[in-house]
């Protein structure tokens, strides 16, 4: 019987693949193993004289017994197990407090002063009063935590997603935050992350936790791949999923991810990604309930990453258009640019030129040598204020045209930007006769923004500005506090534009310009500079009178002084 | 023959200084102004043989220079400068406007400007048969 009961065991062993079942089982075994000696107990009783130590083993039968109840769910006494342990704790607290305070004021004080008893057991009651709800959620965290693995709160789960990962548009971020969720909440052993390279049709592990994968890239048409999509069904090794038999190929991939089950991501029927989930801390199965929970989580997050991989698009044609723009309106510079560069050279040309002709032609004979070199320091002079004039503008330009990678946020002197960008349309809007008149504060204090937005949406405005006047004309620029913020007023005397037309100046695409003077883009990208570094963008404009911008800059240290 | 007269006309005081220089070492006799309108009184004064004017001027520019002297004075001789590269337009649109030459900045050679200039000058008929 015994035998028999062993062998059924050991061969349930080898058969079961659940490790919770197994471990059940294991310890089973082991136990009962460890038992078998304690019948040796029984031999003084057939009269041989022997010391019974067989209720050792008896005592590692039931420990080990108790330890497969608690960790293994042998049997299912986890609520009372629970309960108890709690309760133990907390009796063993109380008990503890009124002892330690007794001991304290009757045994150890008392031989310096005499402490009435009312006042330790007064003191007793209080301590416990101040600790017993905080020491029952220790403990029943604690027995949750070391004992029940199990248990992960739904709701709880459901919330964060909902509240903090499925918003994420970072998709970066939100990858990295559902597998952390993920693990940390349903304590997980491991969680991962596929999705689709939409350019590679690959399948790449673009997060994981608890796995050693590195760069592990799948294809489409594999097993594995194929199987998720055309049953739009979930793969598992545990519970109802366990019993399905999945080729070879697809258990492979599973062992590789280390998960028990795979989840499909899908977008209009199209599978976008897989949630991998890993063995539960506890060995416990995958339910259906958890099932019924996991579903909608992946199909949730399919959502949120097409909406993360949209925006990530979209910013990336935006700061595409933007530059386009920008390109755009440095050719029709070129003709001041060209004004600031050209003029310079060919004043140096000419007067290194005019000396070495002077020379060929014996126009120097008979000049005495201070002459000549107050002459050849004079045309050095000349040629390094001018190498001056030709480098400066060239780097303004460079700088200009370079895309912003990432915008910073520093203290920017708003009349120094003015006088920068003054330097790269100045030239061009004097030798369309317009005239630029500034009013600036000179003690306006400096705003924090990205230098180079800044640059950027003050050129456009400037320019929009010299390209609605016929000339001639003036542009004013006006700058000043107001209230908290640092506005920047630009006004110019140009044709001005109705309502309908004001209303459109910020969408995209819309000009008036000739073609190939414009995109449309300038001013939906100024606006979306001015927002995205704090500020504010406003117009006024009258037909036949001109028209005006205001740009508002919150000034940290106005803000602060009147804090 | 007096020496040949010149008006150069340019925004950039350091331009004209060295045309200035250079021309009159080589035995012209030249004026300079930097705005248009300034250039064109000297014009009307000195009535000089030959012109040389920048094409982006303040105030009134090349263009307007160069017509109101052929307008006034045909026989005086106009050379624009530009610091344009516009494929040719710009230019051939000058010499149609009866520009006597057209030469991009930076000036390639002050030879080559200096002989254009002799050429210019040479062209006029002697005052004296």
């Amino acid at each position: 019987m015994w035998l028999r009961g062993f062998y059924l065991l050991y061969k349930q062993l080898g058969k079961e693949e659940v490790p919770l079942k197994r471990a059940q089982i294991k310890y089973s075994l082991l136990a009962f193993l460890v038992a078998v000696p304690a019948t040796i107990d029984y031999i003084p009783k057939y009269g041989v004289e022997f010391y019974p130590i067989g209720f050792t083993f008896a005592l590692l039968f039931v420990l080990m017994t108790a330890y497969a109840i608690v960790r293994h769910q042998l049997m299912d006494i986890e609520v009372l197990v629970k309960r108890t342990v709690v309760f133990a704790g907390l009796v063993t607290a109380v008990v503890g407090v009124v002892s330690l305070v007794a001991f304290v004021s009757q045994d150890v004080l008392a031989h310096y002063v005499a402490v009435p008893k009312w006042i330790s057991n007064i003191l007793s009651a209080a301590i416990i009063a101040g600790l017993y709800g905080r020491l029952r959620d220790w403990l029943v965290n604690a027995t949750d935590t070391y004992l029940f693995q199990k248990k992960y709160d739904v709701r709880q789960l459901l919330k964060k997603f909902t509240d903090e990962v499925m918003v994420q548009l970072n998709l970066d971020q939100l990858v990295k935050m559902t597998v952390e969720t993920l693990t940390q909440l349903m304590k997980l052993d491991s969680c991962s992350l596929l999705l689709i390279n939409k350019d590679s049709r690959k399948f790449q592990l673009v997060a994981a936790k608890g796995i050693e994968a590195g760069k592990l890239e799948l294809d489409e048409v594999e097993p594995f791949m194929t199987f998720l999509r055309e049953t739009h069904e979930p793969i598992g090794l545990d519970g109802e999923l366990g019993k399905i038999k999945f080729p070879e190929a697809v258990t492979n991939r599973l062992k590789e991810l280390k998960a028990r089950l795979c989840l499909p991501m899908e977008i209009h029927e199209e599978l976008v990604g897989v949630l991998c989930l890993g063995k539960k801390k506890s060995d416990e199965e995958f339910t259906k309930e958890d099932l019924d929970v996991l579903s909608p989580v992946a199909k949730t997050l399919a959502i949120a990453v097409s909406n993360a991989q949209l925006v990530e698009e979209l910013q990336k044609t935006q700061a595409e258009a933007a530059q386009k723009e920008k390109l755009a309106v440095i050719g029709t510079l070129s003709a001041g640019i060209n004004h600031e560069i050209c003029n310079p050279l060919g004043i140096v040309k000419a007067q290194c030129e005019a000396f070495l002709l002077d020379q060929q032609d014996g126009i120097l004979v008979g000049k005495t040598s201070q002459d000549l070199m107050d002459r050849m320091s004079s045309i050095l002079q000349v040629a390094l204020k001018q190498i001056d004039r030709a480098t400066a503008i060239t780097q303004k330009l460079s700088n200009f045209a370079k895309p912003i990678k990432e915008p910073t946020a520093q203290p920017v002197s708003i009349p120094q930007e003015i006088d920068e960008v003054l330097l790269l349309v100045g030239h061009d809007l004097k030798l369309d006769k317009i005239e630029v008149v500034k009013e600036i504060d000179p003690n306006l204090p400096s705003i924090l923004v990205d230098r180079r937005q800044l640059q950027e949406v003050l050129f456009n405005i400037l320019r929009n500005a010299g390209q609605a006047i016929k000339p001639p004309g003036t542009i004013t620029v006006r700058a000043h506090t107001h209230q908290n913020d640092v506005r920047v007023i630009i006004s110019d005397t140009g044709s001005g534009m109705p309502p309908e037309t004001l209303n459109k100046i910020y969408n995209p695409f819309f000009t008036t310009k000739e073609p190939g003077k414009g995109t449309g883009l300038g001013l939906f990208i100024v606006r979306q500079i001015v927002e995205r570094n704090k500020g504010r963008i406003t117009v006024e404009s009258t037909v036949g009178k001109g028209t005006t911008f205001y740009l508002d800059f919150p000034a940290p240290q106005l803000a602060g002084a009147v804090a | 023959m007096a020496n040949p007269t010149m008006v150069a006309i340019d925004d950039e005081r350091e331009f004209t200084r060295t045309i200035d220089q250079f021309f009159s070492a080589r035995g012209f006799t030249v004026h300079v102004a930097m705005t248009g309108t300034s250039g064109l009184e000297l014009v009307m004064y000195h009535k000089p043989d030959v012109v040389l004017v920048d094409l982006k001027l303040p105030g009134m520019d090349g263009d307007e220079v160069l017509q109101a002297i052929k307008k006034d004075y045909p026989a005086t001789k106009v050379i624009v400068i530009t610091a344009y590269n516009d494929g040719g337009k710009t230019r051939d649109r000058l010499l149609a406007l009866g520009a006597f030459a057209h030469f991009d900045k930076p000036i390639s050679s002050l030879r080559d400007l200096f002989a254009t200039v002799q050429k210019a000058v040479g062209a006029f008929p002697p005052a004296t048969p």
